[in-house]
């Protein structure tokens, strides 16, 4: 497919449409129009745009684009397509300090309502210091250490996650449904808070492409190319990580966005790392809508987590995508 | 969410026709014209909202909501916190001043935990609930609850009113109790009215002078911290309301949807109303104001609201009081217009 900026744009500009205009009440686009150009629009569809679905749709777009583009340097760091921000221990990291901060009971702290994320943010950078720590070795940072102290970290916070869930009484249920990925949307101001960390962590990593289109080759190679590795390595975990994390900070858990629509990308415009990384996070943005949008529509009125739909109607379009998909072999 | 926007887009204004067939009864019923004077405007009123025009409110229920606040920690009340959960169980065992009147307007009461601090044992079975949190956070501080949480809590409300129409409730009164609720009642108030604090706020339960300061000084906070947006009625609501004021407020706009009428009781049923009134305007026609509270900035609240009160009684007690007692004029009202007879049943000469 030629121009894939062009089609990746289109599809976020239709899915954006579809999430603004789909619910259990449908507005037409016309009126969207007339709401966002504030022409003289209906009343009720201004309220229900403006005050109950807007909020959402931004943030929505804005964690799966963090998910797909730190999910794709992930990738690219780790040279495995398995991996995602969740490998090295953001997600686990994140899991734990929200059911802290959950198992702490009314009164609030002076944090309030900021206390879950703002535990889960900590928590998960946390987690992600400590695998890289452990991962460290004789001044280098091996990708297979890297891995395998993830994998490790991962079990052993998930696994005290899952005691403390056990042992306390209250409130499990949203523990349970903050990690099946329940957006859970503060306020207007704690999205637009999310904004800098995201606009910062993504431009970091878009910067990065090159350096992952070397470190393609391995680490020996990419240095005899005039990569100072160590260093790439570092800014890219730290981008990603602080990208996740804050995506994961106030969305959950949501799987499968930041595993597979980098995948996506590279099966229909390549390997290109300088354009990867860009692709992914238009593309992140536009699938994790398009799941939202089902999250509302498949037991409407009621809503599913959307971390639970991205998985059930990402899995079957990917092995589609995959199998359709020419070039074998990715990898 | 679904629901919510459901309920927004079904909100209807009043229906011309039936005020107009119910106006042309009351000039033939066996009474000088007008001269059974708000009663009249009530029954056309009532003939708008049910979109009947010989409109009945035989089956009322008070839907009563409970919830605790976490700026309650900032001693704006002068009683303690536990003490509504323990209110909660007295309007279970029927002991409550609500319960009284309610019985005495034959209404139900439906008693709804909407995020009392406690887990509330309740051997009788009739608690509703809908419990969004163990309380607010404390809006001084932060947000009082997350957007999220407002719209659960607004959907509760609407939840409530659709199973009770489904049993066949004509009319809806709404009452709350929850400590420290004035709070933020007079913070949602001074939000969309652009008022200042002292000119709202007023003694609640009943706290001293330097209570009342405290009360205004953490109300000047709480609008500082999270700046709400009187634009937007959920932002107000998320930032300095309630559990149960966002529940009252799903029950006016799913009343109103329904075309049925809501009773509208104090201080904290009022700021309910104005949430909903801000969300979708059209809902203030479903709106009846019970009375004009003892509390400072209610009037001005009713005024804003566009309502006039049936009663001055000097009350300020809550739990749906006010709209227990009123049921019975709204109610005269209707049997009025559907019980007198006519100048031509009754064989009374008409005047010249």
């Amino acid at each position: 497919m030629r121009n894939p900026f062009l089609i990746s744009l289109l599809a976020l500009l239709i899915m954006l449409v579809l999430s603004l205009a789909i619910g259990s009440v449908f507005i037409p686009p016309a009126e969207l129009w007339r709401v966002v150009t504030g022409a003289a629009s209906n009343e009720t569809f201004r309220t229900i745009l403006v005050n109950i679905r807007l909020p959402r749709t931004a943030l929505i777009a804005l964690v799966g684009a963090a998910l797909a583009g730190s999910g794709a340097a992930y990738q690219g760091l780790f040279r495995n397509p398995l991996a995602d921000a969740y490998l090295i221990g953001v997600a686990s990291g994140a899991g734990l300090g929200a059911v802290i901060a959950m198992s702490v009971k009314w009164p609030y702290t002076t944090l309030g309502l900021l206390a879950v994320p703002f535990a889960a943010f900590i928590a998960s950078l946390l987690t992600v210091y400590l695998v890289y720590t452990l991962a460290h070795v004789g001044g280098s940072v091996p990708t297979t250490n890297l891995i395998l102290a993830g994998v490790a970290v991962s079990s052993f916070t998930t696994s005290l996650t899952s005691f403390l869930m056990l042992r306390s009484t209250g409130e499990v249920r949203r523990a349970i449904g903050w990690l099946l990925g329940g957006v859970s949307l503060v306020s207007w101001e704690a999205t637009l808070a999310l904004v800098p960390y995201l606009v910062i962590g993504m431009t970091t990593l878009v910067l990065t492409g090159y350096a992952l289109n070397l470190l393609q080759f391995g680490d020996d190679q990419a240095m005899q190319m005039g990569l100072n590795v160590g260093r790439a390595k570092f800014i890219i975990i730290v981008a990603a990580s602080l990208v996740s994390a804050a995506a994961v900070s106030f969305a959950g858990i949501i799987g499968f966005v930041g595993l597979v629509v980098p995948h996506i990308v590279r099966i229909w415009w390549g390997m290109d790392y300088r354009r990867l990384i860009p692709l992914s996070i238009i593309g992140g943005a536009a699938v994790l809508l398009f799941a939202d949008v089902l999250a509302r529509i498949v037991m409407a009125p009621r809503e599913l987590p959307v971390g639970i739909v991205t998985a059930l109607a990402g899995a079957p379009f990917f092995l589609w995508v995959l199998r359709r998909s020419k070039n074998q072999g990715l990898w | 969410m679904q629901f919510v926007e459901e309920i927004i887009n079904r909100i209807q204004p009043l229906d011309n026709a039936a005020m107009q067939s119910a106006q042309a009864r009351q000039e033939t019923l066996t009474k000088p014209q007008g001269s059974l004077g708000r009663l009249e405007e009530l029954s056309i009123q009532l003939a708008g909202m049910t979109a009947n025009p010989l409109p009945s409110v035989e089956r009322k229920a008070v839907i009563v909501m409970a919830a605790d606040h976490g700026v309650a920690l900032e001693g704006v009340s002068a009683y303690p916190a536990e003490v509504t959960a323990q209110m909660v169980l007295n309007f279970l065992q029927g002991g409550a001043a609500i319960n009284t009147l309610a019985r005495q307007a034959n209404a139900r009461v439906v008693v709804v935990d909407m995020g009392v601090a406690s887990e509330i044992d309740d051997p009788s079975g009739q608690l509703v609930r809908y419990k969004i949190g163990l309380g607010t956070a404390n809006m001084a501080k932060g947000p009082a609850m997350t957007r999220v949480q407002a719209i659960e809590a607004i959907q509760s409300g609407i939840e409530i009113v659709e199973a009770e129409i489904a049993r066949g409730v004509d009319i809806f009164g709404i009452g709350d109790m929850g400590i420290g609720n004035t709070t933020p009642s007079a913070a949602i108030a001074c939000a969309l009215m652009d008022q200042p604090p002292d000119k709202i706020t007023g003694r609640g339960t009943g706290v001293d002078d330097e209570g009342l300061r405290r009360k205004i000084a953490v109300i000047v906070r709480a609008l500082d911290v999270t700046q709400p947006n009187a634009g937007d009625g959920l932002d107000v609501l998320a930032k300095v309301g309630g559990f149960e004021i966002g529940g009252l407020a799903g029950v006016i706009l799913a009343a109103a949807a329904n075309r049925k009428p809501v009773v509208v009781d104090g201080f904290i049923s009022t700021a309910a109303a104005m949430i909903a009134a801000s969300l979708v305007p059209a809902a203030r026609d479903y709106m009846l104001a019970a009375h004009v509270s003892q509390e400072r900035g209610h009037k001005l609240m009713l005024e804003w609201l566009g309502l006039n009160p049936l009663l001055d009684m000097n009350l300020r007690l809550g739990e749906g009081t006010g709209a227990a007692l009123a049921f019975h004029l709204i109610e005269a009202s209707t049997r009025i217009l559907r019980e007198m007879a006519t100048f031509d049943e009754a064989g009374v000469s008409d005047k010249e």
